[in-house]
C-alpha cells in the first residue's frame, strides 16, 4: 500500500459514525492547562486551609501574647502571598485563554503560560523562606544567648529550606512540571529543536495512584488524589525530621557531644 | 437555542465527518476517540466568538481541531480496546467498497497512530490536500521547514507500512 493508496482510503472514510455533538465540557480533564488549573485550585484551597492551621497552632500553644500576635500577622501576611500568586495565575490563564492564530504559535503560547505558571508557583513557595525564618525567629522570642534556641532556630530554618527543595524538585514535577515537558517538546519539534528521545521510566505511586483515583471519579479522583499525597506529605515530612532529630540527640548524648540538660531547659523555655 | 449556538452547529454538522478523522489519527481506540471529539467541538465553540471569518471556517476548524488534538491528555479511564480491533468501526460507506478497503484502512489508522503529534498534523493536511505553502501558514513554520517535515513524516510513514507487511495488499 502506498501513500497515494491512503489519499483514496481517507476520502472514502466518510467519518460518519461520529458521536453525537454536544457543546457541554466533559467532566474529565483533557488538556495539560486546564490541569494545571485544577491542581493549582486544588492546591491553593489545601493552603489556605492548613496554614493558619500550621503557622498559628505552635505559637499559640505559648502563653506569651505578644508570640500569638506576631504568629496571626506573618498567617495573614502568608495568606495574602498564597491570594496574590493565585489570582496572578488565573489572570494570566484568562489572559492567554484565546486562539488561534497558527499551531506554532498557540503551542508556543501554551508553553509560555506553562511556564510562566511554573515560575510563579516556585516563587510563592520560595516566598515562605523569610517567613519561616521569621517564624523561627517567634520561636525563640528573638533571643540567641542559649546554645540550644540557635540550633533550634537552625533547624526550623533548615527544615523550610529542605521542605521548600522538596517541593519544588518533586512536588512541581508530578502536578505540572511533567505535562508543561510534553507542551515543551512539541515546540522543539515543530521549530527543529533537536528532541532527545523520552526517557521510559516506571509509573511512580503518585501517578499510579492518580490513574487509580481518576478511573474511578473523574476530575474529582485527581482532586482526592493531591488532597491525599498533600497531607501524605506533611505527615511524613513531620515523622522524618522528628526521626532525624532523635536520632541526632541520641547519637550526640552518647557520644558527649550534646548536654542533655541544656538542651532540655532550651525546650522548655519554648513551651 | 441562540443564534450563534444555531449557526455554529449548522456550521460543525458539515465538517463532523474530518473532526472525527482527526480523532481517529490521534486516538487508539474508540472510547479516547469519542473524547476527543468532544473536546473539539467544546474548544471550537468556546473560541468561536474570537472566528470573526477573518478566514475560511473549515480551515480555522481544522487548526483548533489539530491544536486540540496535538495537546490532548488521554483520560485515565479503563478502555475497552475491543473497538480498534473492529474494522466496521472506522466509517460508514459512502460509496461501495470491499473487504481490503476495510483492512487498509485499519492498517491506515494503526499506521498513523505510531506518528508523533506533529507529524499526525502534517500527514492530515497532506490527505487533505493542502499544498505546502498552505501547511506552513497553518503550522506557523516556514515553507521550507514543512516540506522537509512532510517529507521526514511521510517517510517515516512508508516505513511503518513496509514493516506491517502492507505492501501484500
Amino acid at each position: 500500500m502506498e501513500l497515494e493508496n491512503f489519499k483514496q482510503l481517507w476520502n472514502k472514510d466518510t467519518g460518519q459514525e461520529s458521536p453525537e455533538i454536544s457543546l457541554e465540557k466533559q467532566k474529565e480533564i483533557h488538556s495539560p492547562l486546564q490541569m494545571l488549573k485544577v491542581n493549582m485550585e486544588t492546591e491553593f484551597w489545601l493552603m489556605i486551609v492548613t496554614l493558619p492551621l500550621l503557622l498559628t497552632n505552635f505559637p499559640f500553644a505559648s502563653a506569651d501574647s505578644n508570640i500569638k500576635i506576631i504568629s496571626v500577622f506573618v498567617t495573614i501576611l502568608t495568606i495574602v502571598i498564597i491570594v496574590y500568586f493565585y489570582s496572578r495565575f488565573l489572570k494570566l490563564y484568562k489572559l492567554l485563554q484565546k486562539n488561534s492564530i497558527n499551531t506554532n504559535y498557540d503551542l508556543f503560547n501554551l508553553k509560555t503560560q506553562l511556564l510562566i505558571s511554573k515560575e510563579i508557583y516556585i516563587a510563592y513557595y520560595v516566598s515562605y523562606i523569610p517567613l519561616g525564618f521569621l517564624l523561627s525567629l517567634i520561636r525563640i522570642n528573638f533571643h540567641f544567648e542559649m546554645e540550644y534556641n540557635l540550633a533550634i532556630f537552625g533547624s526550623s530554618l533548615l527544615i523550610t529550606l529542605l521542605l521548600i527543595a522538596f517541593i519544588i524538585k518533586y512536588w512541581i514535577y508530578y502536578m505540572y512540571g511533567r505535562y508543561i515537558d510534553d507542551v515543551v517538546r512539541l515546540v522543539d519539534e515543530l521549530n527543529e529543536i533537536e528532541v532527545s528521545p523520552r526517557p521510559q521510566k516506571k509509573k511512580t505511586w503518585f501517578e499510579r495512584s492518580q490513574k487509580f483515583f481518576m478511573n474511578k471519579m473523574g476530575i474529582k479522583g485527581n482532586i482526592l488524589n493531591t488532597v491525599i499525597w498533600f497531607v501524605s506529605m506533611y505527615i511524613f515530612i513531620i515523622l522524618f525530621l522528628t526521626l532525624v532529630f532523635l536520632i541526632v540527640i541520641i547519637a550526640g548524648a552518647k557520644l558527649n557531644l550534646l548536654d542533655i540538660g541544656s538542651l532540655q531547659r532550651a525546650l522548655n523555655k519554648l513551651n | 437555542m441562540s443564534s450563534p449556538e444555531k449557526e455554529f452547529l449548522e456550521k460543525i454538522e458539515k465538517h463532523k465527518g474530518v473532526i472525527f478523522k482527526i480523532s481517529k489519527m490521534y486516538m487508539d481506540n474508540k472510547d479516547d476517540q469519542n473524547d476527543l471529539y468532544q473536546e473539539i467541538i467544546y474548544q471550537a465553540w468556546k473560541s468561536y466568538g474570537d472566528f470573526q471569518k477573518r478566514s475560511d471556517f473549515s480551515t480555522w476548524l481544522y487548526r483548533t481541531a489539530l491544536n486540540t488534538a496535538i495537546v490532548f491528555l488521554r483520560s485515565e479511564k479503563k478502555r475497552s480496546f475491543i473497538q480498534n480491533q473492529n474494522v466496521d468501526g472506522l466509517g460508514v460507506r459512502q460509496e461501495p467498497y470491499n473487504d481490503t478497503d476495510d483492512v487498509n484502512m485499519k492498517l491506515m489508522y494503526e499506521a498513523i497512530h505510531q506518528l508523533s503529534p506533529i507529524d499526525k498534523a502534517l500527514i492530515f493536511f497532506f490527505l487533505e490536500g493542502f499544498s505546502g505553502k498552505e501547511i506552513a501558514v497553518q503550522l506557523g513554520i516556514t515553507e521550507v521547514n514543512t516540506r522537509v517535515k512532510l517529507k521526514r513524516a511521510k517517510e517515516k510513514l512508508k516505513e511503518i507500512i513496509t514493516k506491517q507487511g502492507t505492501g501484500s495488499h
